[in-house]
């Protein structure tokens, strides 16, 4: 049995995969943690020492993003409760903050492309903004956490930063958010995938003729912002997540992960990866954007990229070791 | 030790009862709870909740514990869990959770008793579907209620397997341990549970297509 697939992986009907999907949005009323910690006799305190670490690493590995779209202020306290997580608990905290600046580069290269002209405009600009961008390998996509619920207890004021959703004004230009853009980290520019960057639009019903072959070299995240990243980072501070609900379908998600499935199934591994940065471009808040880290670690593996397979399936180990995703995962990097 | 695996009537003492992952072998079937200090406990089940609450009380759900109980059956979990807090291995937490909530949800389901015999049907017939493909149309909700309702129909073994290995990732061996069966009979179940599965989605999706060709 064990060397089974999961029907959700293995299965080539769509009902069957939205109905077995479905379950990963189920949760509790809002209630019914805090009910359950006063039925247990914990305190407000205990409960918020710990909701402070999970902030932290709820915002590390993308969940605020996912929920609502960050303004400056919610992300001035998502950052600051990141390190007053590592300051307050030991190691593990660290990492998060850590993760947290990784996370953050990451996003602002999610940014500089969002802002890149289209495809039929593409050119020296979605290119210049491909090249600022660190490989992909390098950086934590936004999975789907096992979500920790939060505590409203006062003490877990920072969570409610997150619930703070403007309508953003406008999008940045694709020239400013290309012109602030400082040089790229080395490790980018050496690595050949970071053309897949520049997929703009749904790839899906015309895979992108010129997809490049993965980076196999290791690469690393800026371990701090740069003043370009800082920019960016504002920028999708400001512009971000707006459409990640409303242009929400599930069907949709499942036919863009479908193609992945496809590409892999025969061979295209680096289709694969432009898809899935076309996905989780469109669908920063996708509910299927675990199963698409699954995927992406699927494809590097496929493409022969061990390491950049491994830093992805790290962050996913990291808070839901013992997932159905997690376990997928681990049977891939198994073989 | 034979005693630790009857059944017994209160869903708490049966729970109890259950060896999860074999921790207790030495410690016996109630919790000794003297390793942990006062302040450590209540700070490891503070994390306990905070990390997988969301998680136990999902998967209570779709061993078929109503919504209006969940809740409850939920914070039972970590209330068992609570006495059995110093036999609850680091890493291993949501498995012991895991198993825990497998012996609350059955309880749970026979407490239920009744259960409503044609949830299916209205539930499908209220399905608004647009288009020629009636899965693009379900929303999250729908969809969710559309698995409890064919999870239904696996009957409590099949869907405790099929829940475990398809929904929460577990493994033969592991679902072996965690339900307290022999692998072949975990293996058995969920290759019925599966047929069971397509079957069911099959006639669900006859329906679904009626629903839309009205």
């Amino acid at each position: 049995m064990s060397e089974l697939t999961p029907l959700l992986l293995s299965t080539t009907d769509d009902l069957e995969r939205s109905l077995l999907r479905s379950a990963d949005s189920d949760e509790p009323g809002e209630n019914a943690l805090p009910r359950a910690a006063a039925a247990l006799g914990i305190g407000a305190a205990a409960m918020s020492v710990v909701a402070g670490v999970a902030v932290a690493e709820q915002a590390a590995l993308g969940g605020a993003a996912a929920a609502k779209p960050l303004t400056l202020l919610s992300l001035a306290k998502w950052l600051g409760v990141g390190v007053t997580a590592g300051v307050v608990a030991s190691g593990g905290a660290h990492a998060a903050v850590v993760t947290v600046e990784r996370y953050a580069a990451f996003e602002q290269r999610e940014v500089a492309l969002a802002a890149a002209p289209a495809p039929k405009k593409r050119g020296k600009a979605s290119a210049r903004a491909a090249e600022t961008a660190p490989a992909p390998e390098a950086l934590p996509a936004p999975p789907d956490l096992p979500e920790i619920e939060l505590s409203p207890e006062p003490a877990a004021a920072p969570a409610a930063g997150f619930a703070v959703a403007p309508a953003p004004a406008a999008l940045p230009t694709p020239e400013a958010a290309v012109g602030t853009a400082l040089p790229p980290p080395p490790e980018a520019v050496a690595g050949p995938s970071v053309g897949s960057f520049s997929i703009e639009a749904p790839p899906v019903a015309s895979p992108p003729a010129e997809a490049p072959p993965v980076a196999s070299a290791p690469a690393k995240a800026p371990p701090v912002m740069s003043k370009a990243e800082e920019a960016a980072f504002a920028a999708m501070a400001l512009g971000r997540g707006h459409d990640g609900q409303s242009a929400w379908s599930l069907a949709e998600e499942l036919k863009r992960l479908d193609a992945v499935r496809e590409a892999l199934r025969s061979g295209r591994a680096a289709d694969a990866i432009a898809y899935l940065d076309a996905y989780r471009k469109q669908f920063p808040t996708g509910a299927l954007r675990t199963e698409a880290v699954v995927l992406r670690v699927e494809a590097l593996l496929k493409a022969g990229n061990r390491a950049g397979a491994e830093r992805q399936a790290e962050v996913l180990f990291r808070t839901a070791p013992e997932g159905r995703h997690a376990a997928r995962i681990r049977e891939l990097l198994a073989r | 030790m034979a005693l630790l695996v009857r059944p017994l009537t209160s869903p708490t003492l049966d729970a109890l009862s259950f060896e999860p992952l074999e921790l207790d072998r030495e410690s016996g079937p109630v919790a000794k709870g003297t390793v942990l200090g006062k302040e450590e406990r209540s700070e490891r089940l503070a994390a306990l909740l905070n990390t997988h609450f969301r998680d136990v009380w999902r998967v209570v759900r779709r061993f078929g514990v109503p919504e209006a109980a969940a809740d409850d059956a939920a914070q039972e979990v970590f209330i068992i869990a609570s006495r059995k807090l110093d036999q609850i291995e680091h890493g291993r937490e949501r498995r012991f959770l895991h198993s825990v909530a497998v012996r609350v949800a059955a309880n749970a389901r026979r407490a239920r008793e009744v259960r409503p015999e044609n949830a299916e049907s209205p539930l499908i017939e209220r399905i608004h579907s647009p288009g020629p493909s009636p899965e693009a149309a379900l929303d999250q909700k729908q969809a969710r209620a559309l698995l409890d309702a064919v999870l239904d129909d696996l009957g409590d073994d099949l869907r405790t397997v099929f829940v475990l290995f398809e929904l929460e990732g577990y493994s033969g061996p592991e679902i072996a341990e965690l339900c307290d069966i022999p692998l072949g009979t975990a293996t058995s179940r969920l290759r019925r549970a599966r047929e069971a599965f397509h079957e069911s989605v099959a006639r669900l999706r006859l329906r679904l297509d009626r629903g839309v060709s009205r």
